[in-house]
This record gives C-alpha cells, structure tokens and sequence, in this order.
C-alpha cells in the first residue's frame, strides 16, 4: 500500500507546483457534528475555501446516523472525500493511508501534536505493518466536575490533583441526602464501555488482553469486579445515584439543580454549566489507591477516503484542519496542538489543565479494545449488556462478568 | 353501451394504438415499485447467500448463513423471543382497543366527526415525536404517568428502565397509533345493516348479545384483515425499540427487526442480516397462512352460513 501512495504523493506534489491553483474543485467533508460544533466546521471549511480559490467545500452533517450513512456510503463507492473518524479498523479497507503523505516534510509538526493521540489513529496491518489511517482534529479526556456550591454548603475542601476514590467516596456520603434526592455523585446506568474502560485501566484492568484474543480474564478479572463493586455500593448505600438507565432525566439537569456534588464525563455538559452560570470546578480523575490514573480519550480524527477522487485536495484539507489556524478556532474540545493549547492558555486555566494533564501517554499502552481486535463491535455489545445487567440488578457481578466473558469471546470469533 | 362495435373492438384490442396507455398512467408506480422494492427485494435473496461486508469483497458462502442463525445464533433465538412476547401483548391489545373506540364511534353523537379525526390523528405523528413525547411521560422520576398513579397510591413504576416493564412500556406507546385499525373496524361496523339490530332487539336480545351474534360475526372478516396486519406490524416493530428503550435495559425489547438493523449497519454484515430477514419473512409468511386456515372456523361471509351443507 505504502509504496503506491508514495509515487502518487510525489506526482501529485508536482502536478500542484505546476499548476498552482486548482480550479472549481469541490470536496465533501462529512462530520457528526451538530449545533454550534457543526457552525465551526462551516467556518473551517469556509476558511480553507478563502485559502484556496476555486474550491468549494461541501460540509456534510450526517449527525446520529454517522456511522450509518458513512457505511452505506462506502458501500456504494459515493463516500464523502474527507470524514470524522474514530472507528480506523471497522473501516481501514476505506480509508487512505497516510503515511506516504506524512512522510518527509509534510508542513505539519507532528511533534506539536498532543502526546498520546497519535497511537489512537493506528491500526496494525494484517502483515503486521502499521498505518495511520487518520489526523486528531479535537479531543476530550475524562474529568471530574464538582459542584462548589455544593462542597461550600457541607464545609467540605475541593478535591485536588492527585486524589483517590476513597477521597470522592469520602466526600460523596457527606454531600449525599438520599431523602432529598440529593446526591454526591452520578454513577452512569447504561455507558460506553469505551468510555467505562478509563476505570478499568486505573485499576489495572481492561476489556481485552493485548494481543485482542480474549476477554476472559481481562473483562471477569478481580480488577474488573472490583470497579463494578465500587459503584454498585456507592448506589446502594445512597452516595451515588444512577443515571441513563431508561430515562430522560440527565445528570446534567440534576447537576444544575445542586442535586449532584461530582460526576464524571468529557467536555461535552460544560457548555451547559457554563450556561447555567454553575459554580463548578474541574480535577483530574481520582485514583485507585497506589495505581496511576489513567483516562480514555474520546477523539475526532480526519481521514480520507480511499476512493476519493481528490486525495491531494483532500490532504491538503486534512493538513489545513491540523493548522493552529484551524485548531484554534475549535471551541468545544481541547485542542490537538499543545501550541494552541498554551496561546490559549489551557495548561494554566484550572478548568482545561485538568483535561490536559489526563492525557495518556505517548507509547499506546492500554489501547482501546476495538483497536485490538477487529470485530470488538459484536463484543462491546455484550459487555454493554453486561453492564446494564449489573446496574439493573446490584448483585451478582462476578457471575455476570464470568457470562459476559464467554459470550463476548465467542463474539470476538464471528 | 354499443353492442354493434363491441365484437370488433376486442378483436383488435390487443393491437389498438391507445392499450397502453394504462400502463403508462401507472408506470411511475410500477417502476419504484421494481426499483425500490422488487428489485431491492431479491437481491437481498442473493445477497443472503453471501458472506458480503459493507466494505470489502463479497464471497459466497452458500447457505452458511441460515444455518449459523439457526443453530448458533442465542441472540437471533432471544431477539425473536422478544418479538414473539411483544406480539403476544400488542396484537390483543391493539385489537381490543381499536374495535372498542371503533364501537364508540359509531354511537349516533354529537360531533362523531370531530371525534374520529381526533382518535386518529395521533397515527399521523411521526415516530420521533411520538418517542420523545411518551419518554418524558413514562419517566420514572418526573414522569406524568407515575405522578397520576401516586394518586392512587401506586409506587413509581420504572417504566423504561426494568426489563420487566419495558416491553409493556412499548406495547403501550404502540397503542397510540392504533387509528389506522381503529377506521378498518368503524368502516366494517357502518357496514352492518340496522335491521339486524331492531330484529334482534325486538327478539328480546341484549346489547351483549347483539355484539356477540351479529356485531363479531359480520365483523369478522375485518378483523381477519387486522389481525393480519397486526401481527405483520407486531414483526416489523423497529421505531419504538430503536428510539424509546434503544434495545434495553438488558436487551428486554431487543426485538428481532432491531438485530437485522444492527447486523446490517453497526456490523456491517449485509448477508447476515439478509438471510435473517428473509427468515422473518418465512415466519410471517407461516403465521399468515396459519391465520387463513384458522380462520375458516371463525370468519363469516355474508352469504355463508357455518355448519350447514349447502
């Protein structure tokens, strides 16, 4: 693969020199953006256009459907040039590799990037060669929100850096009064096990071993119980109260009506906070005693597509996203680029330092189970399952665990 | 009309410049129709027979497919036990209900008008607005429902989020749209002639009586046709799932048209959710001749009269 890409690059390097300006070219870009995060792609794309004349950008809100209308669109050889990617192995027989594009001095600083995000975008090839499939366009770790009001009113301090479950728990049963439907942290019913694998990593577990074979004793280990253990008793003994489990009723709402101390998420209810003029902080994620830390990222990449039948445009698009220009003008992530990141003045703001310092480390240990193994879809199904099963019934982890792990080992062969 | 042109113009009508004419006024029709649904149709047959992702080389696999579902897929098996349940509930249900408002409605009243196009026009609210409307209602928290019943001192009810109670959530919410049956059933009472009733009134029989010897049995051909229907609903029920429960909690309303879709789009796996589909359409196919056949027993034509030679 690499070696076609490279002649290609080079030819399409000279065909750029020699022609300057391309002219009345159109580009799609699909994104599962929506709302004020669709407006700035727009203004992204509107960006790059008055950086190149003559090419018209064509953004395309595929919102919930995403992943659908992407699918189907690969399938039928119409899929947009340039798309938001997190899923690389599900869709790599699509997807460019850029490696020939990255190789050399492509004008992008591969260095200013964010440690730890690059690995998120690299699959490993069937020959056991890698490619990177995808250029981090924003991202978000996971954070605890707390609300000061909150702590104010029971004299409790702020949680710092560097604290542990028992401190949260600590805290949670003296902000709780169960009688008032008050509570001092929000346990998520039914989440991602994508975002959920964050725990299982600080407590030293995961979903799947790291060759991507097997759950079983990864998703049924001691660690793993453990997590499960720990919320199930901070909901049973009225600390936490459980949310997203068949109802509407989000954790945002109680959080802005001083009903929920803590909770965890990524940037996403900020925005809402803000809005409600709450009196929040943000800390990293607590630790399990003696363990490290260790958050998920939730990231939007850019790929192109494989068949797309201008993928010189399309890097250059790809290129222009990455530009502290671009990269600046997304307001509701973090930065990819630590250079914008520091003009912003994230590192020292004590709402986004925390969001910085989560970050995972740059070597891609504990990477995420799907991409270990290819068909972690059908897997992640089962675990998901597993999960609402557990806060369905409060009981019984370990047997549900033990089944969920056959199950998804099963599912990880079909 | 004119018997003297008659015989000539069948002779030739094969062959007239204007016979096809016809065809051309249902044309548009006929070609969606192929397109979008004939042809759609059986090359999902031939793609079931395939090992064939959305991306990437299809390749035959023969009928590895049916039998994976068959014999080794425990999801098809509770998916469509799901169905099977949910059906058992909704198709009761969504009889009795609509040929009850059906029979309100066809009491001589004030504004019967008003009220039919009211009964009704919750059917034309799409899906989507349905879901949102009825899971803020069916919160366990705050919704309305639960609030009423704490009148009536009955603890809060959660509704979408225990698997026991989430497939009754879903039935119930499927009950909203029952206007399209309900008019099938009103129709099929207008038909009823009047002097049936006075006769039978007249003979000293009573209301409950009226409807068990005259109403059900003239009714009963419509209520063939809706069970049908019904039970064709009750298999293809996707939205409801989808949007209000997503599946959940624990998979309790993870019915099976929910498992094609997901073979289909979140895995990517076309012939798997082909054959499936076609597996759902020889079940409903089973069930609708079984329904025919059965129904010998219990429907009335007019002119028919059961148990008697003719």
């Amino acid at each position: 693969m690499l070696n076609k890409v490279i002649p290609l690059a080079l030819a399409a390097g000279l065909a750029f020199g020699a022609t300057g300006a391309l002219a009345d070219q159109t580009l799609r870009f699909a994104t599962w953006d929506s709302n004020e995060s669709l407006e700035i792609q727009k203004a992204i794309a509107a960006a790059f256009e008055t950086a190149h004349p003559g090419v018209t950008v064509q953004v395309e809100a595929y919102g919930d459907g995403y992943d659908t209308k992407i699918a189907a669109g690969f399938g039928a050889g119409d899929a947009p040039d340039v798309m938001y990617m997190w899923n690389f192995p599900a869709y790599a027989q699509s997807l460019l590799p850029l490696d020939g594009y990255l190789a050399g001095d492509n004008g992008l600083d591969m260095t200013d990037f964010a440690a730890g995000l690059l690995p998120y975008a690299r699959i490993t090839n069937a020959d056991g060669t890698a490619s990177t499939l995808g250029i981090p366009a924003g991202y978000t770790t996971f954070v605890t929100y707390y609300n000061k009001d909150m702590f104010d009113a029971a004299g409790l301090a702020y949680p710092a850096e560097g604290w542990t479950w028992d401190d949260l728990r600590a805290a949670a049963a003296k902000l709780a009064k169960p009688d008032e439907k008050v509570y001092g942290f929000g346990v998520d019913g039914n989440p991602d096990p994508y975002d959920f694998e964050t725990y299982l990593w600080s407590n030293g577990s995961s979903w799947i071993s790291a060759d991507g074979k097997t759950t079983s004793g990864y998703l049924n280990a001691p660690e793993t119980t453990q997590v499960f253990q720990m919320f199930v008793d901070m909901v049973k003994g009225g600390e936490a109260v459980l949310f997203g489990v068949g109802d509407n009723g989000s954790y945002r709402e109680l959080f802005n009506a001083d009903k929920l101390g803590m909770v965890i998420s990524g940037t996403w209810p900020m925005p809402d906070f803000e809005a409600a003029g709450k009196n929040f902080g943000v800390v990293g994620l607590p630790a399990f005693a003696g363990k490290p830390v260790h958050s998920n990222v939730g990231i939007s990449s850019l790929s192109i597509a494989k068949d797309s039948k201008e993928p010189d445009l399309a890097w250059e698009f790809v290129k222009f996203y990455a530009s502290p220009e671009a990269v600046a003008m997304r307001k509701n992530d973090i930065p990819v680029l630590n250079s914008v990141a520091k003009a912003q003045g994230m590192d020292t703001n004590p709402k986004f330092a925390p969001f910085l310092a989560m970050l995972p480390p740059a070597d891609g240990t504990n990477s995420p189970a799907f991409l270990r193994n290819p068909n972690w879809g059908r897997a992640q199904e089962v675990v998901a399952e597993a999960i609402q099963q557990i806060y369905v019934d409060l009981d019984g982890i370990q047997a549900i665990l033990d089944d969920a792990a056959l199950r998804a080992d099963k599912a990880l062969t079909k | 009309m004119r018997p003297v042109a008659a015989p000539a113009t069948r002779l030739s009508s094969r062959f007239r410049p204007g016979a096809a004419t016809p065809y051309l006024f249902i044309a548009p029709w006929m070609i969606g129709f192929l397109a979008f649904t004939l042809g759609p149709l059986l090359f999902s047959l031939y793609i079931s027979f395939f090992d064939w992702p959305l991306v990437g080389e299809p390749e035959f696999s023969g009928l590895k497919n049916y039998t994976t579902i068959l014999t080794d897929d425990a999801d098809f098996i509770r998916s469509l036990k799901v169905t099977l349940k949910f059906a058992a509930m909704f198709v009761p249900a969504n009889l009795i209900v609509a040929l009850l408002l059906a029979m309100l409605l066809n009491q001589p009243m004030f504004a019967s008008g008003f009220f039919r196009a009211a009964f009704y026009v919750p059917s034309i609210i799409s899906g989507v607005a349905l879901v949102t409307i009825w899971s803020w209602l069916l919160s366990h928290e705050y919704g309305v429902i639960n609030y009423m019943l704490s009148f009536l001192g009955i603890a809060q009810i959660n509704w979408l989020g225990s698997p026991n109670w989430a497939p009754v959530s879903i039935v119930l919410v499927s009950l909203w749209s029952v206007g399209g049956t309900m008019l099938i059933f009103l129709a099929g009472l207008k038909g009823i002639s009047k002097e049936l009733y006075e006769a039978a009134s007249l003979s000293g029989v009573g209301k409950i009586g009226q409807f068990f010897l005259i109403t059900l049995p003239l009714l009963s051909p419509v209520l063939l046709f809706n069970l049908v229907t019904t039970v064709i609903a009750a298999f293809q029920q996707l939205t409801l799932a989808l949007l209000l429960t997503k599946g959940g909690p624990v998979k309790s309303t993870y019915m099976l048209a929910m498992y094609i879709y997901d073979n289909a789009f979140k895995y990517h796996d076309m012939g798997y959710a082909a054959a499936m589909s076609w597996l759902m359409l020889l079940l409903i196919i089973a069930l609708t001749v079984a329904i025919f056949k059965f129904s010998s027993m219990w429907v009335f034509y007019e002119t028919e009269v059961k148990g008697e030679k003719p």
